[in-house]
């Protein structure tokens, strides 16, 4: 039936106002979030400069839940007359924003100050005129049902607190306590999330260089703390610490950002609506692991991938509303848990709002099956390649990279050789220092001899170091591997590059791996023992010792050679 | 009267990437050949165009509104060594594809997909630039089209006779 046909009239319905704030209050803020809403408010003001404090309550520290007395954000940005700050109270609040504004339903400073505390107040400061402290109160509004906001005039002293807050022209403070009452993760978790955060969220306004926005954060414990700046991070890192590549898998290298999409998507919309574009950026990081210690890359490149801190938390989609980060490393039902080396920027503005459903908290949206098809459609390409440079950094950990026993070397440069029993005895007897003067002498002939001065194989950048295992063919036949005593830098091994246990299990270990450290590991330790019993057994003949241990040898290198023969795909199985 | 129902040239054995369109309905695709070898399934297998337009639109594959075909000669993809030609038609494909994702406007009032865009072959590098290929690829395509669209507007297309409809697969 037709609406027009019927008779209508009209009625009001009630608003249960207390009940109305409880619940927008609970709309799904966190505190982080919701002081975020109330920065949002500065930028939209035009602010050049923000700062968040965090008041502790009295004998409350950073690790307690709970424990904010007052949250207080001051601004130096337009500033508000008292009438402007009342209108600022009002539910759906100045509707009229400029184009890209970072405000939309006019509920933020409400819904995200309630969610902090139960009072909010206002001081603000517009052409040099100081406003009236106004004060929204919960409490208030509840006892009488009504939404209502007190103002009162500033006393000398509190006149002067604000004036300093606000030095300039113009300004505004929010402050917000009753926070007890409201059940809040600890200080130190918001504060750490935030200063994690904000130099992302806020980059672009950070880093403009024509107006950019400092932002401070602190915690004042009955303090005056000093503020700690936020610093802006663009997560995609357009601008270093090296440029973008294009992808080719001939030339990858293993550190660069690769930008694999940066194109406007036109969401096509039903009914042949459509929407102005919305721009993706797609680019793929090298694995974390290359940032880590045992990584094979030199130590400038892994300090480069260790910047870009690539993680599951750091993956996925970052949508930006107006320039600011609404969303952090969504999946959007698209990328798989597996995916973390990719990063999608979406660059949305007010105008797709509607189109993405955008929620008051300006954190949440969905997007409908149809649109989310298309975008998976676009990604297929560039989540393949970044799966194609996760694979290929995953080889490269796992390949030789020419190096071999520098990360043993790296490892044991602080482990003592000493022979323990001749830890407590003085001054070595003269057979034990002819031993080791001997035992010198043969490592020096080794090196002339075999050319195994391992100096080259071990050099690390800027730092050379004695390289503790070697490897190499002049190891004598059956011999796995032959230790040597260097006069200064104590013992060092050459392992048998020909014997077949190298050949077939270690030398298709990375040079990195536990497994190649743990082996190496085993037989320096031995070489340990075989150099200090020949040095310090000096009651026992040397040429009886040198027979026993040449023996050892070469039992020992024909039982690795038959195992080898035996069990030669191991490492394939 | 008459009317043009459409040209066709092409070397047999060379690669191209061609697009069918009917009514809201668009699918890509590559071929090693001059194209209509490969179009004839389209009208034929329940696993090409036709096929798949049965299966989610029975009456648009039933309807009497024209198909239009376009072929697009890419001699870029020729120039790569033979047995990587193939794969260098599904790179382009695959980026066909991701055009149209990325704005489809530009072929409306075609707006629903009907092929499957290809993996994309990313371990390979090609001695041409994929995405730009695939853009330009695009462009012809929706150019064609739409003047297409303009000439036949007002054109007449009959219903089949009664029994003998225009499009249908063989099987069903």
């Amino acid at each position: 039936m037709d609406d027009e046909t019927m008779t209508q009239t009209t009625q009001e319905i009630a608003i249960h106002a207390a009940r109305l704030c409880q619940a927008i209050a609970r709309i799904g803020y966190e505190p982080q979030t919701a002081l975020l809403d109330i920065v949002d408010n500065a930028v939209t003001a035009n602010a050049s400069a923000i700062f968040i404090s965090l008041y502790l309550a009295l004998g409350r520290t950073l690790k307690n839940r709970n424990s904010v007395a007052m949250y207080q954000v001051v601004d130096n940005g337009s500033g508000m007359t008292n009438d402007e700050i009342v209108d600022a109270f009002a539910f759906g609040a100045n509707g009229n924003y400029r184009p890209h504004s970072l405000s939309k339903y006019g509920m933020g400073l409400k819904s995200a100050g309630l969610s902090l505390g139960t009072r909010i107040h206002i001081v603000s400061k517009k052409n040099g005129v100081l406003s009236q402290r106004h004060t929204f109160d919960i409490d208030l509004v509840e006892k009488r049902n009504r939404f209502i906001i007190t103002s009162s005039e500033l006393t000398p002293e509190a006149s002067a607190q604000y004036t300093k807050l606000l030095p300039g022209e113009s300004g505004t403070v929010v402050e917000i306590d009753g926070c007890a009452k409201i059940n809040h993760q600890s200080p130190s978790t918001t504060v750490r999330k935030l200063e994690e955060e904000m130099g992302v969220i806020y980059a672009k306004f950070i880093s403009d260089s024509n107006s950019p926005v400092k932002i401070g954060i602190r915690v004042c414990a009955g303090d005056d703390a000093p503020f700690k700046g936020i610093a802006p991070l663009d997560i995609l890192f357009p601008n270093g610490p090296t440029a973008y590549k294009t992808w080719d898998p001939e030339t990858y290298d293993f550190v660069s950002p690769y930008l694999l999409l940066d194109e406007p998507w036109n969401p096509d919309l039903a009914d042949g609506k459509t929407t102005s574009p919305i721009r993706l950026t797609v680019v793929a990081f090298p694995q974390d692991a290359l940032g880590k210690m045992n990584s094979p890359l030199p130590p400038a490149d892994r300090e480069m991938v260790k910047r870009y801190e690539v993680s599951r938390k750091n993956a996925g989609f970052f949508i930006y509303r107006n320039e600011r980060l609404i969303r952090w490393g969504d999946s959007l039902g698209i990328l798989s848990k597996d995916e973390f080396n990719i990063r999608i920027r979406m660059d949305l503005t007010e105008e797709h709002d509607d189109v993405l459903h955008v929620d008051v908290t300006k954190q949440r949206f969905e997007i409908d099956d149809e649109l989310l098809g298309r975008l998976k459609r676009i990604l297929d390409d560039p989540r393949s390649t970044a799966k194609c440079i996760m694979k290929k950094c995953h080889e490269l950990l796992k390949m030789p990279s020419g190096r071999e026993g520098e990360k043993f070397t790296e490892l044991s440069a602080n482990v003592a050789e000493d022979d323990p029993e001749e830890m407590a005895r003085g001054t070595p007897p003269d057979e034990v220092l002819k031993r080791q003067q001997a035992q010198a002498k043969e490592s020096d002939e080794a090196k002339a001899e075999k050319g195994i001065s391992g100096e080259d194989s071990s050099a690390k950048l800027g730092e050379p170091a004695f390289a503790k295992i070697r490897y190499t063919d002049q190891v004598d036949y059956q011999r796995f591997w032959t230790p040597y005593r260097d006069a200064k830098e104590g013992v060092f091994v050459c392992v048998n590059t020909a014997h077949p246990f190298y050949t077939e299990f270690m030398k298709g270990l990375a040079d990195n791996a536990p497994e190649r450290v743990l082996l190496e590991t085993l037989i320096f330790a031995a070489a340990v023992a075989e150099i200090n019993t020949i040095g310090n057994l000096y009651h026992v003949e040397i040429g009886a010792i040198k027979a026993v241990f040449d023996r050892f040898h070469r039992n020992y290198g024909t039982y690795l050679a038959n195992f080898t023969s035996e069990n030669i795909n191991l490492l394939q199985e | 009267m008459i009317s043009l129902a459409g040209i066709v040239w092409g070397s047999p054995r060379t690669s191209h990437l061609y697009a069918i369109f009917k009514g809201r309905y668009v699918y890509f695709g590559e071929t090693g050949h001059v194209p209509p070898v490969r179009w004839k399934s389209h009208l034929t297998s329940e696993n090409d165009f036709l096929g798949k337009l049965y299966d989610v639109d029975i009456v648009e594959a039933k309807s009497p509104s024209p198909i239009f075909f376009v072929g697009i000669y890419i001699p870029c993809a020729d120039s790569e060594p033979e047995p990587r030609q193939k794969i260098a038609r599904r790179a382009i494909e695959a980026e066909l594809h991701k055009r149209f994702a990325l704005d489809p406007t530009q072929v409306a009032p075609a707006a629903a997909l009907l092929s499957n865009p290809p993996p994309s072959p990313v371990r390979h590098s090609f001695s041409f630039n994929k995405s730009e290929v695939a853009d330009s690829v695009y462009k012809l395509i929706a150019q064609q089209y739409k003047s297409w669209l303009v000439r036949s507007d007002g054109i007449t297309f009959n219903q089949p006779v009664q029994g003998e409809p225009e499009f249908e697969l063989p099987t069903r």
